[in-house]
């Protein structure tokens, strides 16, 4: 591959993202909550609130910190209007851990299982943490990894969809 | 060049389609990602010049849904594929497709599709692009789900081998009855079982009269759980399936794995135990590495995200194990003299593996007790994470542990075992609401293999969008050759897309993800990847 194949693939890759919009439908799928119920997305996702779907796995550093971060952050606002969805995607190795450890670091917030990735792929998360905020079953905004300071990003989002909606 | 012309006439259209809204006709979804790595000649790593100076592995997914309805396909590039993956292609192709319906009683799948069957003991097809494992089945997927406790799924199909199919086929049928649902006895006690057949099928075409081409695999399940335990069981028989990668053992497969676990407020209990016993099981024969693999056999440790923890990285036995890992987890709660403002979280993990009591051995068989362990270690993790957030702007985490490596058993040839002590000290300095300053220093003491290693990282973040870092791996402490493995680079994130570039050195050694591992050769160079979803 030479430089002009760099040229072409990076304009392309540019192109790309430059001009594809977020998701806008809700696709429903079963998911399953840490004592083994199937639920579907759209029955778990409380429509009178925004709703906040995080990606993780236990094995992911930056997850948990970022589920720290949010879990203080709704310790602090107990704003009633925002629900925190948490979907595991530890698979076989790891997923006898997300009991445990979701129970010895108190997250209230829901926890379901993806551990087949189905939900993963259906959404087509390829990195972990992904956040995902839902609105009126619409997606409205997507975040992929998490660095310190992206969860005061988040809950002016959050705000200004509250704001918005006038929920 | 005419391939890539080619690929990029197919991202252009597809994306600006991607745009239009469908409303009541449906939605288009996706994903796309490249990872692109110039290669630099660097003698001070030993690492093989690659005879093209790039690599690029390229993926772009499109999901079509109009309510019970879905389409896709996925379109690869590899111009060529990077180094180390365990295939090399100069290739490009429309490599999967799939139609789909999916009602709340019935399910239809006809071409590419995944699937596991239980913990994955027995079946399991995935993809994971960081290793090259795809083995995607293309053929038929049936789900039925007669009544809300009864769950049924069929497949028959070929898994993907690279760019092609492997030559055997997959016959397979799970199903799962949960005799107490949660929901139903309106308490949190559910219990249920589950057995699954998986039937490989691969044309013989060698001297043998007596060799069997089918492989069959059973396997049945339990899980129970209530407010505080869960328990949870599987067991898995192969038939004689002898072939390259399991050295042609005629032994029958056997597997068990047994998990228990507790949880009571800020406290938490893992156990995994499990037994493997001639378990490697492929759709091809003659296939090696991490190719068309029918079953999932993860290391049941603890996957490390640290640099220096990843050196001495276990990989599942297959051909025969018995261990286990164990996990604690405890919270301090916040407000008491320990805990303080904030609380501590503290997790403890132990693992162990031995190689199966064998008490007589062929050079295509052995006998073993079910129950007790070899004398040979494979491997051994002891280690201890603690988790304090001291104020608003500075949080700490430290890591002790303590690895056995039997390098001979997890990586073939024969080498010295391995002891070795790891010291993590990771501090995050929150200077504002949204920048932060993140140090890691990191230190593996070994007088085996390369000795000693010492690591160090800064990373500088602004939220949402921007994080820049620089890192140092030192290898030292054993011979007169020491070495550092330098990298920096940043990332640039907006929404679902992230761009990241760096430029540095890759220690040649396994890379693990999942508990799956592949080993990758040293390099240097300049990486550039992109991620994206929409």
């Amino acid at each position: 591959m030479n430089i002009k194949s760099i040229f072409l693939i990076s304009f392309s890759f540019i192109l790309f993202v430059a001009t594809i919009s977020a998701q806008p439908g809700l696709p429903d799928m079963p998911l399953t909550n840490l004592h083994g119920t199937t639920v579907s997305l759209k029955t778990a996702i409380d429509t009178t609130k925004i709703t906040i779907i995080s990606f993780w796995a236990t094995w992911c550093l930056p997850c948990i910190n970022e589920l720290d971060a949010l879990q203080e952050k709704l310790d602090e606002t107990k704003n009633p209007l925002f629900q925190l969805i948490a979907i595991s995607t530890d698979e076989a190795r790891t997923v006898q851990k997300v009991r445990p450890m979701v129970k010895s670091r108190g997250w209230n917030f829901e926890i379901y299982l993806d551990e087949s990735n189905e939900v993963k792929r259906a959404f087509n998360v390829s990195n972990i943490p992904f956040i995902m905020m839902v609105n009126e079953g619409k997606i409205v905004y997507q975040k992929t990894g998490y660095v310190p300071g992206d969860e005061a990003v988040l809950f002016e989002k959050i705000n200004q969809q509250i704001a918005a909606t006038k929920l | 060049m005419r391939k890539l012309t080619l690929f990029i006439l197919l991202i252009v259209p597809f994306h600006l389609f991607a745009q239009i809204d469908f409303g009541k006709f449906g939605n288009i979804s996706g994903s796309f990602e490249t990872n692109n790595q110039l290669y630099v000649k660097d003698i001070g790593t030993n690492a093989v010049f690659p005879q093209d100076r790039i690599g690029s592995n390229n993926y772009l997914k499109f999901d079509y849904r109009l309510q019970e309805f879905s389409a896709g396909i996925q379109y690869e590039a590899y111009l060529p594929s990077l180094q180390g993956y365990p295939f090399i292609l100069n290739e490009t192709k429309l490599v999967q497709k799939y139609f789909s319906y999916q009602e709340r009683k019935f399910g239809l799948t006809v071409g590419n599709f995944y699937e596991q069957f239980g913990s994955g003991l027995v079946f399991r097809s995935w993809e994971n692009r960081q290793l090259g494992i795809n083995n995607a089945m293309e053929g038929v997927s049936i789900n039925l789900k007669p009544t809300s406790n009864l769950d049924f799924k069929f497949i028959y199909g070929k898994q993907r081998k690279n760019f092609e199919n492997s030559d055997g086929t997959v016959r397979a049928v799970d199903a799962n009855w949960r005799i107490i649902n949660p929901s139903q006895a309106n308490n949190e006690k559910s219990f249920s079982v589950g057995a699954s057949l998986v039937s490989r099928y691969q044309q013989y075409t060698g001297p043998d009269p007596d060799f069997k081409p089918t492989a069959n695999a059973f396997s049945g399940r339990l899980d129970y759980s209530n407010s505080y335990h869960t328990v949870s069981a599987e067991c898995v028989v192969k038939s004689k399936d002898p072939h390259a990668a399991n050295l042609q053992n005629i032994n029958t497969g056997k597997a068990l794995l047994v998990n228990y676990g507790f949880t009571k407020k800020n406290l938490g209990f893992n156990l995994n135990l499990r037994r493997l016993e001639n378990m490697d099981f492929r759709t091809d024969r003659n296939a090696d590495q991490s190719l068309v693999l029918v079953n999932y056999i993860p290391a049941l440790t603890k996957q490390q995200e640290y640099y220096l923890s990843n050196i001495y990285v276990y990989n599942a036995q297959a051909l025969g194990e018995t261990g286990g890992q164990t996990d604690l987890y405890y919270s301090i709660p916040k407000n008491t003299k320990l805990g303080g403002k904030y609380g501590m979280s503290l997790t403890l993990n132990y693992s162990r593996y031995h190689a199966l009591p064998i008490t007589s051995q062929t050079a295509t068989s052995f006998e073993s007790s079910f129950l007790g362990a070899g004398k040979q270690l494979f491997y051994s993790d002891i280690n201890l994470s603690v988790k304090k957030k001291l104020s608003a702007k500075w949080t700490t985490s430290y890591l002790l542990q303590q690895i056995f490596y039997n390098k001979s058993v997890v990586e073939g040839g024969n080498y010295a075992s391995i002891k070795s002590t790891i010291v993590v000290a990771d501090v995050l300095y929150k200077y504002a609401p949204k920048k932060a300053i993140r140090t890691e220093l990191q230190h593996l003491f070994s007088k085996q293999d390369k000795g000693n290693w010492m690591g160090i990282l800064a990373e500088l973040s602004y939220a949402p969008h921007f994080s820049v870092f620089a890192s140092d791996m030192y290898n030292y402490g054993i011979s007169n050759k020491q070495i550092h493995y330098y990298n920096a680079g940043g990332s640039y994130t907006t929404g679902p897309h992230k761009l990241l570039l760096s430029y540095g050195r890759q220690r040649a050694g396994l890379v693990c993800v999942g508990g799956v591992c592949r080993l990758l050769p040293a390099a240097t160079g300049l990486n550039i990847s992109l991620t994206s979803n929409f």
